[in-house]
Formats: structure tokens, sequence, C-alpha cells
């Protein structure tokens, strides 16, 4: 073996025994040989001619004569894992051996049987007199492959989660629904343990009650017994959980004292063990819990709380976000009830006296009945005209409180199919009779069949009212030309646009945008949100709002919006 | 003289307070016309007969006040009587030394309104009878020579006859002839008749 880097044993090989069988004349070395836990074989010119125990074995001849004399090529399968023949890739292998004296490398090999197995195969050329001789070492590796299989998978599946995880919050960012956020939690988390069912459940906003959030797979009766329920010291998993702000592991529900108070509840839905953690937000507040449960009595494992870490985490993220969002919904659309009224307060003389003015004459009229009816015998006729001109009044006063009713209610935002021509035509009722104060000269070309917008009626009276109070203002301390204020609506590509003209002191054009900064006022008695206002609520309905100086006076405020999907129908 | 049957003239532009009004001024027996802005009521002819405004400060076009300014400033001013809707404390007080018969916040008591009229309507007859009178001295005072009007002005200065014959360089016969023509022309009872008709028609002591 001489110069070859090969193991000790061949050093000793007697050189002077020629065609004397290799190795045998060493009893030391045949035990060793014998001895090794891997296959060891040797072969010359494609037949085995020698082979240990551990060979007989791993190949399953049951004995040493079945595998002497036998081709090489009967330990192989047809071709091997990426498609090549084994002969062909056999025959590289052994060239490769021979060339640099071994070859290591893995195979599938076949036993007697024609199963199949993972093998590390070392391959030796033995440089034997002029003989080609190959040492073969099999070592069976079924189990490492198994093994790295086993970790690819969980490789695999954790990558899974993680990309689960990273949709939910891509959810929670394109701001779907909480429920649906949840619910894909839920799922996600559900699909990481064998048997586990999980649910989400909210904390009220007052801190007292467990509202549902999301719990796709548990019994729905549970669901809905859950709902509504208070929390407390005794009151289940989760009130619990969400009551001491700790995590509440109850291993076995039908014994725990914590589900005394809820133990047919538990019976009926058929879960044993339900742990709960509470979901907390990023200042410590308790938003909710997050629960799994079995249907058998068992105890959590380390993955677990790794998965429940995961799931209140998100879920957190999620309801914190859901909360922000509603407070700011709810603050926007107070500042909008707030710049509404002051518009409101700035018509107030307007309203009080269209209100006024049909309650003078009914109460007029209604005098005038009296005063006959005390005289006695009243001409009917007359009494009948006069009673009917109450009514009308009356009608017509209860029509202007109306008008202004809803602009002044305090409600929540309500998106609904609206005709833009019609909107306008309400408010230009509206401000009539502020026009007619002022001696403004109110005009109006309304589109007709305008293609329907999805939005709030009150919020874009108030964007209009906004816009022609605004004008009216504008034209206050104009000497020299007529006061006009025109309010004109069209389609705009697919959606509408509504425009408002006046004639008053305009701006620079340079200035249009710091018209609708917060604050920017140029009145006495404004807040200067007005327009700031108008533009988020123009904006929140998928349109934009801008000024423009008119070419000879005045200016021009226009807005656009989308078509609503649901279209005319009427 | 017999008078006209007065007439009570409103200017509203909302229709169905003018129905209102005109319903409760019939309730006492007066004669109504009615107008729905400042602008018809100016193209109109003006009455011959007593007669009130009743008008409503607010009105597209013309104002209330803006009327009673061109009233006064033209036409015979007629008594007004002011209705708004809210009240506003300096246009009343424009309203009122402009010589507004009285200023209503609607809704406002009928009787006020009735009062306010009758009101206006007593005024508006004075203003026609003093203006009568006003006119018929005019023509009386007209009807005078050159001279009568001298010996007119003079007498009712407080000069003596003989005063007067020596400023005028004639006789004093002359000038009791000619005070005997005027105290006629003029049909005054007495000299101090005559002072306040010389009062009347601006004829006084600064003549000269």
């Amino acid at each position: 073996m001489d110069g070859h880097n090969q193991g000790h044993a061949s050093n000793r090989i007697d050189h002077g025994q020629n065609r004397t069988p290799f190795v045998r004349s060493d009893a030391t070395l045949r035990l060793i040989f014998e001895n090794t836990p891997d296959a060891n074989l040797l072969i010359e010119e494609g037949l085995i001619f020698d082979c240990n125990q551990a060979a007989i074995e791993m190949l399953r001849y049951g004995q040493r004569k079945a595998l002497l004399s036998l081709p090489t090529s009967e330990l192989s399968p047809d071709v091997q894992p990426d498609g090549r023949s084994s002969s062909a890739k056999l025959a590289e292998v052994i060239a490769a051996a021979f060339l640099k004296g071994s070859q290591r490398f893995e195979w599938i090999a076949k036993r007697s049987d024609n199963t199949q197995f993972p093998a590390e195969v070392l391959l030796t050329s033995i440089p034997f007199e002029d003989r080609h001789i190959l040492h073969a070492v099999f070592r069976d590796i079924s189990r490492r492959k198994e093994a790295e299989r086993e970790l690819s998978r969980s490789r695999q599946k954790e990558d899974e989660f993680r990309a689960g995880q990273g949709r939910v919050l891509e959810m929670i960012a394109r701001g779907e629904t909480i429920e649906n956020v949840l619910a894909n939690l839920v799922t996600l988390i559900e699909a990481q343990s064998e048997g586990m069912l999980c649910s989400v459940l909210q904390l009220s906003e007052d801190g007292k009650y467990i509202r549902h959030g999301a719990a796709p797979n548990l019994p729905e009766i549970y669901v809905q017994a859950v709902n509504g329920a208070p929390i407390g010291p005794k009151n289940g998993s989760c009130g619990t959980a969400m009551f001491l702000g700790k995590p509440v592991i109850v291993t076995d529900m039908l014994t725990d004292p914590l589900w005394e108070d809820y133990l047919e509840l538990a019976k009926l839905s058929g879960l044993r063990a339900c742990w709960s953690t509470p979901i907390f937000s990023g200042s410590g507040q308790v938003l909710g819990s997050f629960a799994m449960y079995y249907r058998q009595p068992q105890a959590p494992t380390g993955t677990e709380s790794r998965l429940t870490e995961v799931a209140t985490h998100i879920a957190g993220i999620a309801i914190e976000r859901k909360r922000a969002e509603e407070q700011l919904r709810t603050t926007q659309s107070e500042l909008a009830h707030v710049a509404r009224v002051t518009t409101m307060g700035e018509l107030a003389a307007s309203i009080a006296h269209e209100v006024n003015q049909p309650l003078g004459a009914i109460v007029g009229n209604a005098d005038i009945c009296l005063s006959w009816l005390d005289v006695g015998n009243p001409d009917l006729t007359q009494l009948r005209e006069a009673i009917e001109d109450i009514a009308n009044d009356g009608h017509r006063a209860s029509q202007v409180i109306l008008r202004i009713r809803s602009l002044v209610k305090k409600q929540a935002p309500e998106k609904r199919p609206l005709d833009l021509s019609e909107v306008a035509r309400e408010v230009l009722e509206l401000v009539s009779h502020e026009a007619k104060r002022k001696q403004v000269a109110l005009s109006s070309v309304l589109g007709n069949e305008l293609p329907l917008v999805h939005a709030d009626r009150v919020q874009l009276q108030q964007v209009l009212l906004n816009l022609v109070m605004n004008g009216i203002e504008a034209m206050n301390d104009v000497d020299g030309r007529k006061p006009t204020l025109s309010v004109m609506t069209d389609r705009f590509g697919d959606g509408v646009i509504a425009t408002v003209t006046d004639s008053g002191v305009g701006f620079e054009s340079t200035k249009a945008e710091q018209l609708f900064k917060p604050f920017h006022t140029t009145k006495s008695a404004g807040m200067g949100m007005g327009l700031a206002i108008s533009r988020s609520i123009i904006e929140a309905h998928g349109g934009k709002l801008w000024a423009e100086a008119n070419q000879d006076f005045g200016a021009s405020f226009r807005f656009t919006l989308p078509a609503s999907r649901e279209g005319r129908n009427d | 003289m017999t008078e006209k049957p007065p007439v009570v003239i409103i200017v509203d532009d909302d229709a169905s307070f003018r129905s209102f009004l005109v319903r409760l001024i019939g309730t006492v027996g007066l004669k109504t016309i009615q107008f729905s802005s400042a602008e018809e009521f100016l193209a109109s002819a003006p009455p011959d007969c007593p007669a009130c405004l009743v008008l409503d400060v607010q009105m597209p076009g013309l104002s209330g006040l803006d009327l009673q300014r061109q009233l006064a400033d033209g036409r015979r001013a007629l008594p007004i009587v002011f209705m708004t809707g809210h009240g506003d404390i300096p246009m009343t007080v424009e309203a009122m030394k402009a010589g507004a018969v009285g200023f209503l916040p609607k809704p406002f008591r009928n009787q006020d309104l009735i009062d306010a009229v009758k009101e206006g309507l007593n005024r508006d007859r004075e203003a026609r009878t003093k203006l009568a009178e006003e006119n018929d001295l005019r023509k009386r005072y007209d009807s005078l020579t050159a001279r009568e009007r001298e010996v007119f002005a003079l007498v009712t200065a407080g000069s003596l006859n003989k005063q007067i014959a020596h400023q005028l360089g004639t006789s004093e016969r002359t000038i009791k002839a000619h005070r005997a023509q005027v105290v006629l022309k003029m049909q005054a009872d007495s000299v101090a008749d005559l002072v306040r008709m010389a009062d009347k028609l601006g004829i006084g002591v600064g003549q000269h």
C-alpha cells in the first residue's frame, strides 16, 4: 500500500505472498475486519470476493457464501435518487477511487430482499501486486437521514409559522377587521399543535366584561356563553387571567376550583384543559386573553408557552390598534361635530329668523281666531282659512328644525349611496335665508342623474355648508360689485365634482394650500378648522378638496368624490 | 272736508306673514294693500289718503331701513311700523330716530301692532291736515300783492302803521288800507293770528 494513505492494516500485508487470499494471512487483522460494525467488502473485477459479518447482516444475505462471488451491481437499485443509473455512477466513483486512492460518497444500497437503505460508502483502491482490488465500507445512514429529514421538516414548519405571523401582522397593517385578524391568528396557532384549540377574548373598555374575540373552532354554545360574562377572581381560566393580569393554567376544568361556577358549561363544551394568558397593551393595560384548550386534562410544555407568547403579542398589537383607530374615529367625528355646531352657530341668526317668521304668524293667527270665537258666531270660512294658515306655518317651522337637527345631532358617521346634487339642494335651502340677509345672490347648477357617491350625508352637508358660508363671509367686505355665490355639481371622470364659487376677496394663488391648514382663519369668530376638517372629510371619502383663485375676482372651492360601487338603482 | 278712508300698506317678502297681517288689520276694519318687496311698493302710485306702512326690516334687495331713507328723501314721508325677526338694537335706534312709529320684534302681540298702526294713521292724518293747512295758507299768501306782502312782514314783525308808512315812504292811511287787505285775504282774526301764520309760512323778522 506504498504511498497511499490507507489504514494501517494494509501496511501489514505481506507482499511476498503471490495470489494468496488477501488479509487472511493475518489472524489479528481478520479479527478486526470481522468485528467492525461497518459492512466491509473486498471487490475485484466487479465481484465480491470477501466480506465481514456486518456486511452479511446489513445486506441481509444470511450467510457469507451468498455474498461471495456476487456482482457488485446486485448491491444497488437500478437508479440512484438523482435519476442516473447506478452502474454508470458506480463506474465513475470506481474510476475516481483508482485515480485518487479513495472515494467517499452517499449511495442507495439494495439488500438481498430488494429493500433499500441510504449508506455512506468509502471506496478504497488497494494496489495488491498487479491486481485491482477495491475495499468498500458501507455505513447505514438511515437514522441520520431520518434525523435530517425531521430537522428540515421542523425548519419548514417554523418558516411556515413565521410566514403565518407575517401574514397576520400584514392583515393588521392593512386595517382588516379585528374579527378577521384574530380568527387568522387563532387558526395559525392551532395549526402548530395537534389537538389544540385556541381562542382570543377581549376585555370590554370598562374592564369588567368579556367580549368575544375569535374562536373559530370552539363549540358555539361555549363561545356564546363566554361572551358578556364578567371577569373576576374565580371566573374560569380567561375571566380569572384577565382579572389577575396573570396567566392561569387549568389542567383539568372539571376539577379546578376556578371552574366551579362554570362546571356545567365545561362539561357541555367537551373541553378539559384550558390555559389562559392575559393580553397586554404597550402600556401594560389588560386588553383581553389568549387561551389554549385540549379535550384531555394536561399541562403546557415549552412549545406551547412559546406559541402563547407569539399569540398574545400579535393579538395585543391587533386589539390595541383597533382601539386606537376607534379612538381616532371618535375624535374625528367629535371634531367634525364641533365644527358643524360652530357653523350652525354662525347661522343661528338666520335660523332664528326662519323659525320666528312662521311662529309669529302662528301666534298672531291663533290670537285672531280666539278673538273671533270670543265675539261669538264667527265666520267659519274665515276661521278655517286662518287655521289652515296656522297648520301650514307650523309645518314650515318644523321643516326648518328638521333641516338643522341632523346637522347638530351628535352621531357616528354612516356611509350610504347619495346623490351629491340632492345634498347640495338641502344645503342651499339651509343657507337661503342667510344669503338673503347678507344680500348675496345665490345660484346653482346641479347635475341630474349624477353617479351616486358612498358617503355620510351629514358630513357632506357639512363640507358644502362650510364652503358656502366661507364664500358668503368672503364677500362681506367687498364693495362695488354684487355679491354672488354659485354652487355647481357635475360628473367628473367616473365620479362627481362640486364647485362653490364666490365673488369675494379671493386669495393669492400661491397661498391656496395655507387655507387648509388647521387654525388658519381670516374671520374674527371662526376657529380656522372648517377647511381642514372639510378636507379630512372629503379625503376620508376617497376624494380631493382644493381651492382656486378665480381669474377675475373671488375664489372657487372644488371637491371630487369617487362613484359608489353600488351604482344608481333608483 | 270729508276724509278718505285710510289704508295700511304691508311690505313683507314672506307670503304667509303678509296674509296674517292682512287678516289682523282687517279685524279692526282697516283697508290693506300688500307688496312683497320695497321696490314693488316704490313703483306703485303714492296713496291719496291717510296711510301707514307696515314694513319687514329684512328683505332681499332694498331693506326696510333703505326704504325709510328713500321715502324721507323723496316722496311724502309715511309713518312706518317696523317688524323684525330678531331684535337688533342699533337698527331699532336708527329706525326710531328716522321717525318710525314702532319697532316690533316678531312674534308680537296683535294688539301692539294694531295700536302702532292706529298711531301711525293718526300721525299721518295730522300730517295730512297740517300739510293741507299749509297749502291753504300758502295759497292765501300767494294772493297778496308785493306791497301787501311787505306790509304783512312788517306788521307781523311788530311795527306800527306810522313806522311802516315811514319805512315804505307812504302815508299812514295807505298802510291802513293795505293792512285791511292783508287781514282780509289771509282770513286772519287778529294780528296775533297773522303772526302765527307768518310763523308757519316761515316769514319772520329776519326777512329784511
